[in-house]
């Protein structure tokens, strides 16, 4: 079914790409929040994303790729818009949080604690860990889909989840040393 | 549990608390409407590799259309002439020798010299390519078959106006064991521009084979691919950018293999593992 639509689609039926972009947007918004961290842009590269995805269409050689190449186009356009606005560290703005009813106090520090930590990544660090946590790819699937080699993917992998471990742990020494200051002042 | 198994349940539980669950609806709306005035890439004849899978029926319909095409052009250029206007004259006995391009193609003239110098910063290559051509470098490595116009994994150096009717792509990556000869003669059964016959040539000072618009080189354990790509779609180029001129460019190519960036090497201990 997909593959016909992205076939239709390539062949300039507008129709069957506003179908595949409708099913698609929702996860490709997600992801851009995520590796952007900051809901304007994450709009202005999902849009970018989609508007590419129609206008190169007819170079995808194979219409059973059409999701890693969607993937692929979401991953350039945060870098892109990331690259040119240069604001996702200066000017984060904070995700919205729903309520934490059924949420521990412990749970809620901890996610907190994620992303301050998620904070200080680079978008590329960003996106292999949204790519492999929230979209749910294996390193194969994940080197598909940037054209990267698998050993790659899962190096950047690797060298992701490490800066995020230095970053909380450096977190965890600032807290440590501003408690320290408190008790003796 | 280990350390990383908690770290990345942690991260999994972020994702899943903060990823928004919808898009707003206005994104989806602006991108349709724009797509609405966005014409899509031209890929009238696509590229040899794009084209694998072609019937035959389609490459008939390709065929009529050429002979139809090549007929309206035919009869427009040689058929009688009405009088029309002050100062038209009938053509008197026209012959195609006269005329050295008929082609409706724009601006079919020969390529300009070869005077810029184009180096890799991941390939390890150096090759001259013509004046007022445009160059984007690879920014990715390279592990098999042709990448797609401007795609990161090759290095392009393309006619500032045609694009992807007219360009070169420069590839290499590590032999992995495979012998030299091994990989020079794999280019006789390339799919994408091999020949059963290819021509011993010299790249950048190392042995090297060439069809007519696709060459194989091999130095310091690295394997190297150049292709010209000339669009079905302007005939005319082939007759300008042919072999003969193919191989005058890889006359000014240099291989430089320790000049090549590989990505690294995978970490002994898998993080997915």
């Amino acid at each position: 079914m997909q593959a016909e639509l992205v076939d239709r689609a390539r062949r300039g039926d507008r129709e069957a790409f506003g179908v595949l972009a409708a099913g698609a947007v929702d996860r490709l918004y997600g992801i851009a929040r995520l590796v952007l961290r900051d809901t304007e842009l994450a709009e202005d590269a999902t849009q970018e994303a989609l508007v590419r995805a129609w206008r190169d269409l007819p170079t995808l050689r194979d219409v059973e790729r059409f999701d890693a190449w969607l993937y692929r186009l979401i991953v350039r356009a945060c870098a892109d818009i990331g690259r040119h606005r240069r604001r996702w560290r200066a000017e984060v703005s904070i995700l919205p949080t729903e309520p934490a009813e059924a949420d521990g106090v412990a749970a809620l520090a901890d996610r907190d604690l994620i992303e301050r930590g998620l904070r200080r990544l680079t978008v590329p660090q960003q996106t292999i860990l949204v790519m492999t946590f929230y979209i749910g790819l294996s390193p194969s699937e994940m080197a598909d889909a940037l054209e990267i080699p698998v050993g790659t993917a899962k190096s950047r992998l690797h060298y992701a989840i490490e800066a995020l471990r230095a970053a909380l742990a450096a977190d965890e020494r600032t807290s440590v040393g501003a408690a320290r200051e408190g008790r003796t002042a | 549990m280990n350390a990383n198994d908690s770290l990345e349940r942690r991260i999994t539980d972020y994702y899943e608390r903060e990823a928004p669950p919808r898009a707003p609806d206005w994104v989806l709306g602006t991108a349709l409407e724009t797509i609405d005035t966005t014409p899509q890439r031209r890929v009238l004849i696509p590229a040899p590799w794009r084209s694998r899978h072609m019937n035959s029926f389609a490459k008939l319909a390709i065929a009529a259309v050429v002979v139809i095409a090549v007929g309206v052009v035919g009869w427009n250029m040689f058929a009688p002439r009405s009088p029309s206007g002050v100062g038209s004259q009938p053509s008197v006995s026209p012959s195609p020798s006269a005329s050295p391009s008929p082609s409706a193609s724009p601006d079919p003239s020969a390529p300009p010299p070869l005077s810029e110098t184009f180096t890799s910063t991941i390939h390890g290559i150096a090759m001259s390519y013509p004046a007022g051509w445009d160059t984007q470098p690879a920014t990715e490595a390279w592990r098999a078959g042709f990448p797609n116009f401007r795609e990161p994994a090759g290095d392009f150096i393309y006619h500032p106006t045609l694009l992807d009717h007219l360009f070169f792509v420069l590839l290499s990556r590590p032999l992995d064991g495979q012998a030299p000869e091994a990989w020079l003669d794999s280019i006789r059964s390339d799919p994408d521009g091999g020949c059963a016959d290819p021509e011993t040539v010299t790249i950048g000072a190392s042995a090297g084979r060439v069809c007519p618009a696709i060459a194989y080189g091999a130095a310091g354990g690295r394997a190297y691919m150049i292709r010209l790509y000339t669009s079905g779609d302007e005939g005319w180029l082939e007759r300008y950018y042919d072999q003969e001129w193919f191989k005058t460019v890889l006359e000014t190519v240099q291989l430089d293999p320790e000049a090549a960036v590989d990505t690294p090497k995978a970490p002994s201990a898998s993080p997915s593992s």
